[in-house]
């Protein structure tokens, strides 16, 4: 319904449109822009207990069709503290990998990295502490989704599978996390892909029916919370539950890449600038720590806890 | 503050009270149609006291007992002088003469009273006789395009009429017909603006320096009003042009008593294409465009003293498209016809009653109501049944005001009064109706909004010697909206130091409140753009504004002003990173941040007023700012009409009685846009979520980019001929006369080998307009 008023609209404007084509007219024009070379992309995550990997790109000119182009012949440095922590070496395809992170919760840590033909690029972050899960429950209930208000067919209740999570959150600081729903297969128990859900809770700004949703603390900093997100109930699957805290970079990069990513292309939307903390150069360099928990969903829509409920 | 108010009126009741003084009042009109002259200056040149005549003729003015030299003079009008002995309170009816001299030689002055006398700064009254003078865009008069050409002022888009004043959104512009708030002034997208010329006797922009008077936005206050209609003989005029044919008929219903003037304007693009739509779908498909606006008003004298006004105005804007078909379905023959549609429209009306209460005490008393809805759906009639679907949003205002104007002396030109607006509005509903496509009868939306907005003000043009003037006014106002209430205290402040007769140095400070906001996108100018009130979670926009400047006269024909401005605005709105109006989901306060503005800038207008060759020449420099928590990672960004240089040229020469030429030339620089300069790969996985290989586009910070420069030449050349029953008018001309390919917007696309290339759209190339007027 709601794509049918949207194609009322486009096709009035269509008639103005049409009117005005018969009139306009376009030319190429210059990009009027200081054109530098082209700069280091760095992304990473810091995870405690696993190799550090970070990939390496050059950027590109927006009118260059190329595709992107791997750095090969890097130099990446890790440091922890103020302190050289480790010397990341290439494994292929512009990916650098280092020794086992065991980095201490709020610790700064700083990548380096210069290749030849590049400017050195440069970023500073920490690791959070890890999310404090204390309980997860699911029940069947009826829900209907107040998030958009022109689908007339999205206000009728349906019986969905709502899962509340409740989380402490450390007091005194600003936390930051992101969630998300993965369906895992029941033979391989392998992650079989990410589940969209609906919320209504007040600290998930991104009420779109979406598989993953960064929010903060601001809401309830130092207090329990319990967030309840509502999905389409899976037939006879395992689902897991994903909680990760991040860094306010990665939240900052989080937020703004779902959003551009919802909307690039959308002509009416506002540009949308994804967050960047790579001095010198693009991507993101940060910290997460996640923390997950799967569970059995049962045909018969009551959800068994698996395998440690 | 309460204290400065009681001081403020002890000061005017001692000024008030003094003895051996007589009181002259009356109206001012024109002596062949009767309408009432607005600002027509009276004198006396013993005293060297003088006063102006109110927006509806009223005048008054005090002077010391015994002899009397008054002199009334208007631009245009033949000066009307008369020496008396004032003995007691004395009214007249002062009738001026058009003057046939100044006809011929086209003197025109823009403003009434002499911009080096005048208190009020940042002040641009805009004569309806120049707005004729000037080419135009496709033959059709626009008020807003001329007041576009103004310093200060600028457009948003190409041929848009749109007003963007001195840093400020188009929905900061407080536009007032006949006193009737409108809320969308535009016709065609923007293309043109709703009000008709023929049916204008006033227009006015105030900038800044806005008396206690004004209310309710953050930027200007544009006051429009509509002729009362010639009381003596009925008249009429009307034009033809490529696009729209329009016509104004006025006269009395009884003699020098009750008048009315009806104007009425078209477009017919829509007709002059649908039968050749029709004979090329074979009748199955046609769609088209059209608005009309009609301006309706009655005069009546009840006496000396009670005077009573009936104005309103309707207009429509409408593109459909209509679609018939017949198709099988399990060999049965079914056949659909569906129209859909998109429009809008304003009405405005506003009754009003103007009660001389004394010689020095004038009071109007207005009841108002204004309406804006916007409209998109689809009707579908089909064998297989009926589904209707629309989306509606819109305003809807009834108000009330009481404005009285005290004249207790020369010295003085107090007003003060109330008024209150209960608005409804209606955010947007989609109903749905059929049982076709399994839609049941169903209505959904936001719910209606019902909200009461009221001021009260009291101002003061105060003489302090003879060099001193002062306006100093004070205006409260208060917003109840869902159980919540705002109020703000806005003091006003206007000063002028009269160097000498041909220079005056002026200030101004004001703060200014608003409670109602527009929700528009900022890559499109549709009026799907909604109008919403501030809530618990969006505050009122509030702006300080100081302005210094000074007027001079250079000659007896040049008039410069030089102005200086600066800023600020809180919590002003702005789309969040990604919002559309297409991705309906969420409430629009989800969709909307609030944050900061500033703009501060130069403007200098050089007027010639008489001779052969009238015009101006306006320069601004200026720069806008916003800066939002949640846009551009909190950093200052320049807003996205934020005009560095702005210069307007507008000059007609009169070559004789018969022709006229006009030219206008404006340069711009460009829009500040959004423009991704350079691309990254995201390159991120997460074992939980990301397992992306997105390209990212870089922005250098939002509205970093800027479209290449405005500039535009047109042309225009009128020849007038007087017939037997009628004066007629052909106009030629050419928008855009070295068609200079403008920017509309820039995309990216390819080039015929494929790769990826800048675009420029431009809308309007070299276009000429003819138009054919009359007048009887």
């Amino acid at each position: 319904m709601k794509y049918r008023v949207v194609n009322i609209t486009i096709r009035s404007c269509a008639i103005l449109a049409l009117m005005l084509t018969i009139i306009a007219c376009e030319k190429i024009i210059e990009l009027d822009v200081k054109d530098d070379t082209r700069k280091i992309t760095l992304n990473g995550i810091v995870t405690p207990g696993k190799n550090l990997t970070v990939s390496l790109t050059r950027s590109l000119h927006i009118l260059d069709n190329s595709e992107f182009k791997d750095i090969t012949n890097g130099t990446v440095l890790l440091y922890i503290g103020n302190t050289l922590y480790d010397t990341l070496h290439h494994i292929g395809f512009g990916e650098y990998s280092g020794s086992k992170l065991i980095p201490v919760s709020n610790e700064q840590f700083q990548i380096k990295a210069t290749a030849q033909g590049f400017k050195e690029i440069e970023a500073t972050d920490y690791l959070p502490a890890a999310p404090q899960i204390m309980s997860i429950d699911t029940a069947t209930e009826m829900y209907a989704w107040r998030g958009d208000g022109m689908d007339l067919n999205s206000r009728e209740p349906e019986e969905m599978l709502r899962i509340s999570i409740k989380i402490n959150d450390p007091a005194n600081t600003g936390d930051y996390y992101f969630l998300s729903i993965n369906s895992i297969s029941a033979g391989t128990m392998f992650n079989n892909g990410q589940i969209n859900f609906f919320t209504d809770d007040p600290s998930i700004d991104d009420k779109s029916y979406e598989p993953g949703k960064p929010f903060s603390d601001d809401l309830f900093n130092g207090k329990q919370h319990e967030l309840k997100i509502y999905i389409y109930k899976p037939w006879q699957s395992y689902i897991s539950v994903n909680l990760m805290t991040i860094s306010k970079s990665y939240y900052m990069y989080f937020k703004s890449f779902i959003r551009y990513t919802q909307n690039h292309g959308d002509p009416f939307a506002e540009p949308v600038m994804v967050y960047s903390n790579i001095n010198g150069g693009f991507g993101i360099f940060a910290g997460s720590i996640s923390l997950s928990d799967t569970m059995f969903v049962a045909g018969s829509y009551t959800p068994k806890p698996f395998p440690n409920k | 503050m309460t204290k400065y108010v009681a001081i403020f009126f002890l000061c005017i009741v001692s000024f008030s009270s003094i003895a051996q003084k007589r009181t002259i009042s009356g109206s001012i009109e024109d002596a062949k149609s009767g309408e009432k002259l607005i600002n027509a200056n009276i004198y006396d040149a013993n005293t060297l006291k003088g006063s102006t005549s109110n927006n509806y003729g009223f005048f008054s003015i005090t002077l010391p007992a015994g002899k009397v030299k008054l002199t009334i003079s208007y631009v245009g009008y033949q000066s009307f002088q008369k020496e008396i002995v004032l003995q007691n309170d004395t009214n007249f009816k002062i009738k001026l003469e058009p003057s046939i001299e100044l006809k011929e030689v086209t003197v025109e002055d823009t403003r009434t009273e002499k911009a080096v006398e005048s208190t009020q700064m940042s002040k641009i009254d805009i004569p309806i006789k120049h707005v004729k003078e000037l080419p135009v865009f496709l033959g059709e008069i626009d008020i807003l395009k001329t007041i576009q050409l103004m310093p200060g002022v600028r457009s948003g888009s190409e041929g848009t009429s749109g007003l963007y004043v001195r840093g400020g959104g188009p929905d900061q512009n407080l536009i007032l017909l006949d006193g009737v708030p409108v809320y969308n002034a535009d016709h065609l997208f923007g293309f043109f603006s709703v009000f008709n010329a023929d049916a204008i006797q006033t227009v006015s922009l105030i900038k800044g320096g806005f008396p206690a008077r004004y209310g309710g936005r953050l930027s200007s206050v544009l006051d429009i009003y509509m002729k009362e209609g010639n009381n003596k003989e009925v008249h009429g005029e009307g034009s033809i042009s490529w696009i729209a044919s329009k016509i104004t008929v006025e006269g009395p219903i009884k003699k020098e008593k009750t008048s009315f003037i009806v104007s009425g304007r078209r477009t017919y693009l829509d007709l002059l294409t649908i039968p050749f739509q029709k004979m090329a779908t074979g009748g199955k498909n046609w769609g088209g465009y059209y608005f009309y606006d009609v301006n309706a008003k009655i005069n009546h004298i009840i006496n000396n003293k009670h005077r009573i006004f009936l104005s309103t105005y309707t207009g429509l804007d409408k593109a459909y498209f209509k679609m018939r078909e017949e198709y099988y379905n399990d060999g049965e023959k079914v056949s659909n016809n569906s129209e859909s549609a998109l429009q809008w429209g304003n009405i405005t009306t506003a009754l009003r009653w103007n009660y001389i209460i004394g010689s020095k005490l004038f009071a109007n008393t207005t009841v108002t109501y204004s309406r804006f809805n916007f409209s998109v759906g689809i009707e579908n009639e089909s064998d297989d049944g009926n589904v209707s679907i629309k989306y509606t949003s819109g305003i809807y205002d009834f108000g009330a005001n009481i404005d009285f104007d005290y004249l207790p002396n020369p010295d003085h030109a107090i007003k003060y009064g109330v008024s209150t607006i209960y608005h409804t509005f209606n955010p947007g509903v989609l109903a749905a109706k059929g049982s076709s496509d399994g839609i049941k009868d169903t209505t959904v939306g936001n719910s209606r909004i019902y909200t009461n907005e009221f001021y009260g003000y009291i101002e003061d043009d105060i003489r302090l010697g003879g060099r001193w003037k002062a306006n100093l006014g004070i205006h409260y106002s208060g917003f109840y909206v869902k159980n919540k209430f705002y109020n703000s205290l806005q003091p006003r402040v206007s000063a002028r130091y009269l160097v000498n007769e041909k220079l005056s140095l002026k200030g101004a400070v004001s703060k200014m409140t608003q409670y109602i906001l527009l929700l528009t996108n900022s890559k499109v100018g549709l009026p799907t753009d909604l109008w919403l009130p501030v809530t618990d979670r969006i505050k009122p926009m509030q702006s300080y504004q100081a302005a210094v400047g000074s007027a001079i006269t250079l000659t007896s024909q040049l008039d410069l002003s030089v102005e200086g401005f600066y800023k600020t605005m809180d919590n002003i709105i702005e789309y969040s990173e990604g919002a559309s109006f297409f991705s309906l989901s969420n409430d629009w306060q989800d969709k909307v941040v609030s944050g900061k503005g500033w703009s501060y800038g130069a403007e200098v207008l050089l007027e010639k007023k008489k001779g052969k060759l009238t015009g101006w020449i306006g320069y601004t420099l200026s720069w806008s700012e916003r800066q939002f928590k949640d846009l551009n990672f909190g950093n200052k960004f320049p807003y996205k009409y934020d005009r560095r240089h702005d210069i307007s040229i507008a000059a007609t020469y009169t070559f004789n009685e018969r022709i006229d030429a006009g030219l206008t030339w404006v340069f711009g620089t460009g829009n500040a846009v959004s423009l991704p300069i350079e691309k990254y790969s995201s390159g991120i996985s997460n074992n939980n979520f990301f397992n992306y290989n997105e390209t990212i586009e870089y922005y250098e910070g939002r509205n970093g980019y800027r479209t290449p420069a405005y500039h535009r030449l047109d042309l225009g050349v009128n020849i007038h001929k007087k017939k037997k029953y009628w004066d007629r008018t052909w106009s030629f001309g050419v928008y855009n006369a070295y068609s200079r390919q403008n920017p509309f917007y820039l995309y990216f696309g390819t080039d015929s080998a494929g790769h990826t290339v800048l675009k420029q759209v431009s809308l309007f190339p070299i276009i000429p307009f003819i138009r054919y007027s009359f007048k009887f």
